[in-house]
């Protein structure tokens, strides 16, 4: 700093930003080596980390529609089920007539 | 190496060479430690680590860096770009830090200043206390203001160098470093003429 005849500039001078800590160049340089030194592709698979997490959400969220699509559940009882319920109305029938209070008392 | 330029130590540092990265800390660290220092207002912590940062985005960019400007320009251009994110990361901590004095627990770090053992006690005392005055008035500054004077006053850029890092108009660097000074004029008239 040239020496200046302005009073302020003097005692700025007492406000020197401090020189950088002992050891600042050997921790920069370990710091490097454990950071810096990755092969590059590691780096960019961290940044599209959150790329990964949106297709995984879009895959969750087109499976849950996919399972819960209304078209996915027959509109119209099939066959089978007509049988299947015709099957169980006539065994509630015989049950009843089992139930049925006798005739004889 | 130690008196190679800038740029061809940045060359050999893009082709792997550890030892031109050194040297380009070495060279560097005061510059980029007490920027970020100051930025700060004086978290050594958080400045020694954004400082390291720097030099960690220096090292990677080294592959693709072209001299198109000077390197203290870049350097601190970067030196910069990871103070704000760093503010943006922890707003809340950081804007305190931002708008508040220097903590008064600097002792801890090697802060290289006037030899005290040579004055008397009481200059000691009186230049003890004008420092802190100083660093805390300076502190007080809004950040770019800050800024401004740091590079002018402390590492002596010229108006247009800082304009470039600041992304800002050479007219304003002047702008912003009078109103730096006339307020700080201001807050330490009692001691302008202990000096």
């Amino acid at each position: 700093m040239k020496e200046s005849s302005d009073p302020l500039d003097r005692l700025l001078e007492l406000g020197r930003p401090p020189a950088a800590p002992a050891w600042f160049e050997a921790r920069t340089l370990a710091r490097l080596r454990g950071e810096a030194f990755r092969p590059a592709w590691t780096e960019w698979l961290f940044r599209l980390r959150p790329v990964g997490l949106g297709i995984a959400l879009a895959g969750l969220a087109a499976l849950a529609l996919y399972v819960a699509l209304p078209g996915r559940v027959p509109a119209r009882p099939n066959k089978e089920m007509f049988e299947a319920f015709d099957a169980f109305v006539s065994i509630s029938a015989e049950e009843e007539s089992w139930n049925a209070p006798s005739s004889v008392y | 190496m130690i008196d190679r330029p800038d740029e061809e130590l940045m060359a050999e540092a893009g082709r792997g060479n550890e030892e031109a990265m050194a040297t380009l800390i070495r060279r560097h660290q005061d510059l980029v430690f007490g920027t970020v220092y100051r930025m700060l207002s004086g978290q050594v912590a958080d400045a020694e680590d954004i400082a390291q940062q720097v030099f960690i985005k220096v090292y990677r960019a080294a592959p693709r860096y072209r001299p198109d400007a000077k390197f203290t320009t870049w350097l601190l251009t970067i030196c910069r770009n990871c103070v704000f994110t760093h503010v943006k990361k922890n707003r809340r901590r950081a804007m305190e830090s931002l708008d508040a004095p220097a903590p008064a627990g600097m002792d801890e770090m090697e802060v290289q200043h006037e030899d005290h053992e040579t004055l008397r006690p009481d200059d000691a005392l009186l230049q003890e206390e004008m420092r802190r005055a100083v660093e805390e008035a300076v502190a007080r500054l809004p950040v770019n203001q800050r800024e401004v004077l740091l590079h002018r006053q402390y590492h002596q850029l010229e108006y247009e160098e800082i304009a470039r890092v600041m992304k800002i108009s050479v007219s304003s660097v002047k702008s912003l470093l009078f109103r730096a000074r006339e307020t700080l004029r201001e807050e330490l008239k009692r001691y302008l003429h202990a000096t």
